[in-house]
């Protein structure tokens, strides 16, 4: 079952309420400070504000961040990441919203800024090839939110049929939410876990811990339909297979920020490089890419 | 290319040092106004890192952060608590190379997450066990900085192994951010416990603000995480697992821009510091 977020909520619910939507558009951080951030339908208009946009038209997000290995409590950097995805959202008619996006990721050495197809394992020694993946737009329906304890979710959910991992489940959601002047803030986490594919009988894991920033303000204007944001990134996984760790104990970590992008001509000089080297056709028309999904 | 060469050759080039002795060792133009700011120059990025985080001047300034601790077992966060913390500082010139004091205190407090009540005692969902928080008394400490990071670094009290490093830094379009991590490490031997800390901060800010010389204390925000060992007053036992936060803030020019909550909290908790915050600092 997809995660309903009623859309209704969406109109009524955190700027409007008590002063309907028109009221709202004149509303500061000073008054609407008292906003009920338990408030489960606030919490999905908060996210769906940061992480997206209330219209259709074309966002992008941009994270700069370092992927280490961690053994033990000690990191060892492995490379830069470059990552830049892009999105539109769509008003469903039974209320809710789906994503669809597409990210293009690139790895590069962190003494030479050289594009990476290849690394030396630190860890192991061998050279191994970067398993980079095939970029293609995905869709899906944003969690339910949580706001005490993170709640069993459906993780199958969150992919189309043909792209969900067998055995895959796990927990997550949007929230907790903080306000404080015109800041504002909400964690989006997946805690993934699926057979591994590299060592029968085990579960991998995958834990995408996001924090999304922007202001009270935009967040509360009905008519800012996408408001700027920032985000911090980490993550805490099990080692991908092609990494071939064999029996290495310690997790795949990374660390990042980044921030909501209005145009592909907005996004970092070196993401836009690369994704032009790389993936010409999808970095030209991200749209027209998304919609050849 | 990212900031790499943390290390201290580049402690001549710092952007903190002295407009004189800039002349004559950064080959680039001199801009009366603005520092030029390069994320692969560790200079610029002490400098990045100090306007963000800290001040170029010597008044106090504030950070207040909130968030949320956890425990992490199997790859499941289990939530503990809500964090106030409130970080008071100010920082001092040591040298033209760009050495820098800075004398901070934090202080934290605990709420529950389902009341907001400020808590004293916690039952470990792990354990079941009814535990005292163990709030450290407030303490003023001084660490000297320059270009790579915390000069404190190597062994210090209690066995603990000291790490403290700045950058890599970014700058994209207007926004600039730098990384600050602290770990302090000490191995387990007899009757003593392996203690693990992995502190690791993210500030950003405006590059404009960073770069402009009349600006001293650059607006920034920050985001934090840490991946500790348990804290021995949890009485965790083997429980295996992490102690994780994830928290989120802003500085603030003076004591009375913090969230009234911390205020509300100092004023119950440490009125003599609530009253007076730069004289805490002062020791």
């Amino acid at each position: 079952m997809l995660p309903q977020i009623s859309r209704r909520p969406l109109l009524a619910g955190l700027v409007a309420a008590g002063t309907g939507v028109r009221a709202a558009a004149s509303t500061t951080s000073q008054n609407i400070k008292s906003i009920d951030l338990t408030d489960k339908e606030n919490l999905s208009l908060i996210f769906r504000k940061l992480g997206y946009s209330m219209d259709s038209r074309l966002g992008f997000w941009h994270l700069s961040a370092i992927r280490s290995g961690l053994v033990g409590t000690k990191f060892t950097p492995f490379w830069e990441m470059h990552i830049g995805r892009f999105f539109t959202t769509r008003d469903l008619p039974d209320g809710t919203y789906e994503v669809t996006q597409m990210g293009l990721t690139y790895y590069t050495d962190l003494n030479t800024g050289e594009f990476l197809r290849r690394f030396q394992n630190p860890l192991t020694g061998k050279t191994v090839e970067i398993d980079y993946g095939v970029p293609k737009p995905r869709q899906y329906a944003p969690p339910e939110p949580s706001t005490a304890q993170y709640e069993l979710i459906d993780a199958r959910g969150s992919e189309p049929a043909g792209a969900r991992r067998p055995g895959l489940s796990g927990v997550g959601g949007l929230g907790p939410a903080w306000i404080q002047g015109d800041n504002i803030w909400i964690q989006q986490d997946h805690l993934l876990e699926y057979p591994s594919p590299g060592r029968p009988g085990a579960q991998a894991h995958v834990n995408d811990l996001t924090t999304y920033f922007g202001s009270l303000t935009e967040v509360a204007d009905p008519a800012a339909k996408m408001p700027r944001a920032g985000h911090a990134f980490t993550d805490v996984n099990d080692w991908p297979t092609w990494m071939q760790m064999g029996d290495q104990p310690g997790a795949y970590y990374s660390r990042g920020v980044g921030f909501k992008a209005f145009s592909f001509g907005e996004m970092p000089a070196k993401w836009k490089t690369l994704a032009l080297q790389e993936h010409p056709r999808i970095a030209k028309d991200p749209l027209k890419a998304l919609q050849a999904g | 290319m990212i900031a790499g060469g943390l290390g201290r050759r580049g402690l001549l080039q710092g952007a903190l040092a002295t407009t004189a002795s800039m002349a004559l060792i950064d080959p680039r133009p001199a801009d009366a106004r603005t520092h030029p700011l390069d994320p692969a120059n560790s200079g610029d990025i002490a400098l990045i890192y100090r306007k963000l985080a800290f001040s170029m001047s010597d008044e106090p300034g504030y950070w207040w952060l909130k968030g949320r601790r956890y425990g992490l077992v199997d790859a499941e966060l289990t939530p503990l608590w809500d964090m106030h913390i409130g970080i008071f500082f100010k920082t001092r010139n040591v040298s033209d190379a760009g050495q820098f004091d800075v004398t901070s205190v934090s202080i934290s407090f605990y709420t529950d997450i389902d009341n907001g009540e400020f808590i004293t005692n916690v039952k470990n969902p792990f354990t079941g066990k009814m535990v005292a928080v163990n709030y450290f008394p407030p303490k003023a400490e001084t660490v000297r900085f320059d270009n790579a990071g915390r000069m404190d670094s190597g062994a210090g009290p209690g066995g603990l192994v000291s790490s403290g490093t700045i950058g890599p830094a970014w700058i994209e379009g207007d926004q600039v951010w730098v990384q600050g991590d602290h770990i302090l490490r000490r191995d387990a031997s007899t009757g003593v416990s392996r203690i693990r800390v992995n502190d690791m901060t993210t500030y950003f800010g405006g590059k404009r603000d960073v770069a402009d010389k009349s600006v001293k204390s650059a607006p920034a925000g920050q985001t934090f995480s840490d991946i500790n060992t348990w804290p021995s007053w949890l009485e965790m036992g083997a429980q295996p697992g992490s102690y994780y936060s994830r928290v989120f803030g802003h500085k603030v020019a003076s004591y009375e821009r913090m969230p009234q909550r911390f205020r509300q909290l100092m004023l119950s908790q440490h009125p003599n510091i609530a009253n007076d915050p730069p004289k805490f600092l002062e020791g």
